[in-house]
């Protein structure tokens, strides 16, 4: 037991910053068809920076014991983008019937991961037909 | 399941009124439209579907949607499902029977998924024999909650007295799936164990709501009914037994409540909650430009495992009044009053198995026992005033308007700067909008807040003893974590004492094309308590440029942008122990 020395105390600068792009587009040229497309790319840091939280003294008395706190403004960050695109197609074959194409893309990235790196992309692609009556 | 059950109950009920007008030989004069789409959904999946799929579907299928609407004399039905997948769909159904009976239906089904914690990060071992360690017992479960909600209304209104309108609400959400579990054992190692706990839990509100209305007012009353059940409350868990780390003997059976010697315990408790509230509302306004309104709620909370209760009644007002063309004044009131029930704790007093405490309870050493009432930091008393005016400048003068708003939160027990149980905030602002061409519109805003004793935590860190060195933590003379706790010197925080906030908005509509802005900063900061050093401030701007381009195309761009620095101490303890 090497009892208790005080405190070490220390000032921490924490900063995130995100970013979102957004555009989109949708063309109907006529009634019977019709396009739309739409993306969006997000990115978002944030962390602390560097900081120490000495015992020096302390530490040279009881050597079994460490105060190095060189890594631990990375256990929290966060560095990460998402991707979303998407798109979608009707075609009218007739005033009641027409068809219709979707897809959508996500793609998220963690390039700083906490507990495990939850990376990941997804592509949903539907294709239906409709009648209206 | 079954709150899809009940939207698919509701939908059936619909089809009544069909059955009714064709037997009273109403003509359907009017129209119909129905449509019926299906198709097929693929999705694909590479790497984890945790954050790009978090609230969607990742199923393959069959998909679906069906619309019907329908205009008759007898009333209007507009019924919509889409079905995208098994965990993935939504349905809507609103009728209206001769503007006696309006109801509005909603259903929405999505999947969450929680992630899964591997722990890889809770392994690690001193030179001396203490450790952190982690078992899954759970690691192929995929932690996902199906969420589903289906949200009633009907309104019934008698055509011998229209000002009375009766309505009755009914909501019921359903979550069920598997969340993560987490025990930990102390003494030995810092042992945690991770396990799948099922969870089934529905949330159901019952709503009563009467309101009579005339040309120049309304009073509503509404009485609702929660029950939160869980079929699943807990799991369970074998703590490790208490030994220390170097000796393996049970030296510290005095100092835990419990280990391995009880067997399986519950843990994870989720608690099954009911709530009621009741509440009365009252609207005027008057020919001279007077608008008048009061509310007052009344709600319980009872935790049905521990029989916890926590009331709420609160007041609203507010008065509004114009004073010919330009000048407006609003004022806004509430006090309110929040009520939980301390609990009294009666710590077990165990016996230490070996060492120097053998056959001794922690209170037979040290003469603590730690029994204690322990209050509720939320029981409070609260008073709210805002008032704002605004004054047009003319015609094209732009609009200045100014605001004070006042808040106290008197605390009955939780103090938040030694002897202070009270805080107050004053916030004052002052805006102007202003058109100074046509399509041309700016904003600008500022407010200047500030907060008498703001929440803080006192004494909460940076603790100052100074001891001797001990061989073992028994001799009598050893600083007790409470003596390490009571030599602490500095108030943390996460709140600002004073702060500032700017923000300009710019709309402006140039031939087809709307240009839209918005930059806020905000500033604040804290450093009223002993080592307090607390600040932030943040940024956040947005852009958007819209055009119909022409009759055959429409497009949009938009950007967000935002940054915040946040200051803050940390301090920790220099010992070991």
């Amino acid at each position: 037991m090497g009892g208790q020395d005080g405190y070490s105390r220390s000032l921490l600068d924490y900063n995130e910053e995100s970013n979102t792009l957004l555009a989109g587009v949708t063309i109907h040229p006529s009634d019977r068809w019709r396009i739309g497309l739409d993306a969006g790319y997000t990115t978002a840091e944030a962390g602390l920076d560097p900081f120490e939280l000495r015992a020096d003294d302390y530490v040279a008395r009881t050597p079994s014991m460490s105060f190095d706190f060189s890594r631990t403004h990375t256990y929290s960050d966060l560095d990460v983008s998402r991707l979303n695109l998407d798109a979608m197609f009707k075609y009218k074959f007739t005033d009641a019937f027409w068809m219709r194409l979707w897809y959508r893309y996500i793609d998220y990235t963690d390039d700083a991961p906490y507990l495990y790196d939850t990376s990941g992309s997804i592509q949903w692609a539907t294709a239906s037909v409709g009648y209206s009556f | 399941m079954k709150t899809l059950n009940r939207f698919v109950l509701a939908a059936l009920l619909t089809a009544l009124p069909f059955a009714v007008a064709a037997d009273d030989g109403d003509e359907s004069t009017n129209e119909t439209t129905a449509s019926i789409e299906v198709g097929g959904l693929y999705t694909d999946v590479d790497g984890l579907p945790d954050k790009a799929a978090e609230f969607n579907t990742i199923e393959d299928g069959v998909v679906g949607k069906v619309k019907l609407q329908t205009f008759q004399d007898w009333g209007a039905v507009d019924f919509k499902f889409t079905y995208l997948a098994n965990d993935e769909n939504s349905g809507l159904l609103d009728f209206d029977v001769k503007r006696m009976v309006r109801s509005h239906n909603t259903y929405d089904r999505f999947p969450h998924r929680l992630g899964h914690d591997p722990m890889h990060n809770l392994e690690s071992a001193s030179i001396n024999g203490k450790a952190v360690q982690y078992t899954d017992y759970s690691p192929d479960q995929d932690y996902v909650l199906d969420y589903s909600v289906f949200h009633d209304r009907t309104e019934l209104q008698f055509p011998g007295f229209r000002p009375l309108t009766l309505a009755v609400e009914f909501r019921q959400q359903e979550r069920n799936g598997h969340t993560q579990a987490f025990t930990t054992s102390h003494c030995d190692s810092c042992h945690v164990k991770s396990q799948a706990h099922r969870r089934d839990q529905t949330t159901t509100d019952g709503t009563l709501e009467a309101a009579v209305a005339w040309k120049s007012g309304v009073v509503r009353a509404r009485y609702t009914d929660r029950s939160l059940t869980e079929k699943h409350q807990t799991v369970t868990a074998t703590f490790d037994n208490n030994v220390h780390p170097e000796l393996q003997v049970p030296v510290f059976d005095n100092r835990m409540q419990y280990d391995d010697d009880v067997g399986p315990v519950p843990a994870d408790l989720k608690p099954e909650i009911d709530k009621n509230t009741t509440r009365l509302d009252f609207r005027w306004a008057s020919r001279s430009g007077w608008a008048i309104t009061a509310n007052g709620i009344w709600s319980s909370t009872e935790n049905q495992y521990t029989g916890n209760n926590a009331d709420y009644t609160g007041y609203i007002a507010t008065v509004t009044k114009r004073f010919g063309d330009n000048l407006r004044l609003r004022w806004r009131g509430k006090v309110y009053e929040t009520e939980t029930n301390s609990v009294y704790v009666d710590p077990i007093q165990r016996v230490s198995q070996a060492g120097p405490h053998a056959g001794l309870t922690y209170a037979q050493v040290y003469g603590d026992t730690f029994d204690q009432d322990r209050n509720s930091a939320l029981n409070r008393d609260g008073l709210e005033s805002k008032i704002d005016a605004s004054y047009r400048l003319g015609h094209k003068g732009g609009t200045v308007r100014g605001q004070w708003s006042f808040k106290t939160i008197d605390r009955e027990f939780y103090e938040v700067l030694p002897g202070e149980k009270k805080t107050t905030k004053n916030v004052l602002g002052l805006s102007y909008r202003i058109r100074p061409a046509k399509g041309l519109r700016i904003d600008a805003e500022y407010q200047y807040g500030d907060i008498s004793n703001a929440f803080m935590l006192i004494d909460g860190s940076c603790s100052t003893l100074v001891s001797d060195r001990y061989d073992n933590p028994w001799q009598p003379e050893t600083p007790q974590y409470q003596d390490f706790q009571g030599a602490r010197i500095a108030e943390t925080t996460a709140s600002a004492s004073s702060w500032n906030k700017a923000a300009l908005a710019l709309g402006w509509s140039f031939g087809q094309t709307t240009l839209t802005g918005r930059y806020v900063y905000w500033d604040g900061s804290n450093s009223d308590g002993d080592l307090t050093d607390w600040s932030k401030n943040r940024s956040t701007a947005t852009v958007t440029l819209w055009s119909p381009g022409g009759a055959s195309w429409d497009w949009y761009v938009g950007w967000a942008y935002q940054d915040m620095t946040l200051e803050a101490p940390a301090c920790i303890p220099v010992f070991d122990g």
